[in-house]
């Protein structure tokens, strides 16, 4: 029993993660139509960005991972006006603009260990602090994680519910022309889409720069569980995507208590199968006749 | 009459001077010298400071000689992906475009793949590292360390001989390592002593915290480690005091002296008994003069192998026929490496056994029980 609730316990932290990286690719996909597969390198970036904010001009933890943030979010704003929008004007196809963002995440790849060779840079030396709770381990990785967690969802949710330019991303998200006809800016907003799904990538890599290192391709493995979590969830659905991450990463870690290790990505995939056939509106469907945010 | 002398003149003297040019040319042509590797992945690292710069190191020495035969040696990267489909296609390009007559490469799910393609092409596969022991059944392949198996062997002998009763494994999901756990298992339960669990991770996962909090639960008394590169043993080592988990003794392979394991913090493999093969003093010297960072039992496999090929080729008396530099290698007889003395008899088996060492006070030891 104590060994199923520390499995329970490291899937949480590790659905956090996921629920991150997938909010923030499902924001883009909602507000956008577009499978932003960039968001992998937006992810890795800002890992790097944090290594140079705290190792090599060795600022303070939190200021760094703010800025790291915001490193996120500007590159994904970046990419957006200078990729995705000359390709939208040109009316290209969905698939040229899946297309343009695989070769995005490949190009930003090749570039990071260009520049930073593929050495893993270590943010940390040892391991990380623990501490322990009634013979359960806790880590410094499974608190902080919570804590984001707690804080992030709810005020994005907040900002979606409440606020002018929340409300903005929903409509726009729910009817993009009848958005623009209402006289939303369009071009704006999705900027902001971007700065909001980036940053939460920024603010995933902050989970996982401490414990792991950065790496060119870490975003890349990350960003294809995220895109599982989006399905089981619901596609269309910020809760159901961030309720997916955190599925995926209970019962990946719940499914050591049966099964090797070597199983744990066949677990994702059999969810991402079992959803399609069974379920392939995923676990909130439903939500999607409102098309809710 | 004297038209047709002087013709023939002509032809013998153009001949003659096509013999001699291609001899010219052929003796200035380089030795090429191919390398497949995953180049890029989880194991890149590791591969560029461990795997490529000894024979980059070997390459140099010999170029810095007049090369092997009066021959530059060129060398040749390509990338594997850590996929054996690829490591095929790496081979092949080697082969057919930049015309290598040997590659070397490692890790078993990479080697093996190659091996019917080399035969096929007579590339001579020296992958020095790799301890499956179906590697050297190749007439084309050439190693250079214990088989899989006796680094498990090594291993649980002295796990009984410490008075461990119990053991427990954690292991990269990769053939030549699954044959490493299975003869660990097997000599320790002959010893009397009993496994109780054994976790596997794949080669590309980094947290394996689920894996360690579930044989820590078993309690046992000894945990062996079995991985193909620094990284996973350095997330295992950090990860398994993040769980909490203080087995009475850890045992591994000569992983525990990689840079990643210093990286994140030496004091982590403190303690650690481990399989490896000595290495010359005399090489580490030269290797950290030439790189900034010491060498590991691996980096002087390759080396070793890197310079038997070129001694092979020396004996041969040829850098173009491979059957008689891969038959130079085979029936070398003694052939003494930085790492240790290699028998060739016959095959491109070594007879060689791992030696054991520890990490004590963060240097790394010979061990005696």
């Amino acid at each position: 029993m104590l060994l199923l609730l520390q499995l329970f316990i490291d899937g949480l932290a590790a659905g956090a993660l996921y629920a991150l990286m997938a909010v923030g690719f499902a924001i883009i996909y909602n507000g956008t139509r577009m499978l932003h597969l960039a968001h992998g390198a937006v992810f890795t970036f800002g890992g790097y960005a944090l290594y140079v904010f705290l190792m090599l001009l060795r600022l303070p933890v939190a200021l760094g991972l703010i800025l790291a943030v915001g490193a996120s979010a500007g590159l994904g704003v970046l990419m957006e006006i200078f990729v995705y929008r000359p390709l939208r004007e040109r009316n290209s196809s969905p698939a040229a603009i899946l297309v343009a963002s695989l070769g995005l995440l490949t190009f930003f790849q090749a570039l990071y260990a260009l520049i930073f060779g593929t050495d893993t840079l270590n943010l940390h030396e040892g391991p990380l602090p623990t501490f322990e709770f009634a013979d359960l381990t806790v880590t410094a990785l499974h608190i902080v994680a919570a804590i984001a967690a707690l804080i992030v969802f709810p005020v994005l949710q907040l900002f979606l519910v409440r606020t002018r330019y929340g409300r903005a991303i929903r409509a726009l998200a729910d009817n993009p022309r009848l958005a623009v006809v209402r006289g939303i800016d369009s071009d704006r907003l999705t900027i902001l889409i971007f700065a909001i799904g980036s940053g939460l990538a920024g603010i995933a890599v902050g989970l996982v720069a401490f414990d792991l290192g950065v790496t060119p391709e870490m975003g890349f493995s990350v960003l294809f569980v995220a895109l599982v979590a989006v399905i089981v969830g619901g596609v269309g659905y910020l809760p159901g995507a961030a309720a997916g991450g955190f599925l995926l990463g209970i019962i990946q870690d719940l499914s050591l208590w049966q099964l090797s290790g070597r199983w744990q990505g066949v677990v994702v995939f059999g969810a991402l199968v079992t959803f399609l056939i069974f379920r392939p509106q995923g676990i909130f469907g439903y939500m999607l006749v409102t098309r809710r945010v | 009459m004297r038209r047709a002398l002087v013709n023939s003149a002509w032809f013998v003297a153009a001949f003659a001077w096509l013999c001699l040019g291609a001899g010219a040319v052929s003796a200035q042509q380089p030795i090429n010298l191919g390398m497949v590797y995953p180049l890029t992945g989880q194991n890149a690292e590791y591969v560029k400071h461990y795997f490529i710069a000894p024979t980059e190191l070997a390459a140099k020495e010999a170029n810095d000689k007049g090369g092997v035969l009066g021959r530059p040696v060129k060398l040749f990267q390509e990338d594997s992906h850590y996929d054996g489909a690829s490591a095929v296609s790496a081979l092949t390009k080697l082969a057919d475009v930049d015309k290598v007559i040997a590659v070397v490469t490692a890790f078993t799910p990479l080697t093996l793949p190659q091996l019917p393609v080399a035969e096929e092409k007579h590339i001579i596969v020296l992958a020095p590292s790799t301890e499956h022991p179906d590697i050297t059944k190749s007439k084309w392949a050439v190693r250079m360390t214990p088989t899989a198996e006796k680094g498990g062997i090594a291993s649980a002998r002295i796990a009984a001989k410490l008075g461990m009763k119990t053991a427990a494994t954690i292991s990269e999901d990769n053939e030549a390592v699954r044959i490493t756990i299975r003869a660990f298992d097997a000599e320790f339960a002959k010893l009397g002593g009993k496994v109780l669990g054994d976790e596997t991770f794949k080669t590309q996962d980094t947290d394996m915290r689920g894996q360690l909090t579930k044989l820590k639960a078993l309690q046992p008394d000894a945990l062996y480690i079995q991985v193909s590169a620094g990284r996973p043993t350095a997330l295992l080592l950090k990860q398994l005091s993040e769980v909490g988990f203080k087995p009475k003794h850890v045992f591994a392979n000569h992983l525990v002296e990689d840079k990643e394991v210093q990286a994140i913090g030496s004091t982590m493999a403190e303690g650690v008994i481990y399989t490896a093969l000595a290495i010359d003093p005399a090489y580490t010297e030269r290797f950290k003069a030439a790189f900034g960072y010491e060498p590991d039992s691996n980096a002087g496999k390759h080396y070793d192998v890197t310079n038997l090929f070129f001694e092979a080729i020396r004996r041969a008396g040829t850098a173009d026929d491979t059957v008689k530099i891969r038959d130079a290698i085979y029936n070398f007889g003694e052939y003494k490496g930085v790492v240790g003395t290699f028998r060739f008899e016959g095959t491109g088996e070594p007879n060689v056994f791992p030696i054991l060492k520890i990490v004590k006070d963060g240097k790394y030891v010979m061990y005696t029980p």
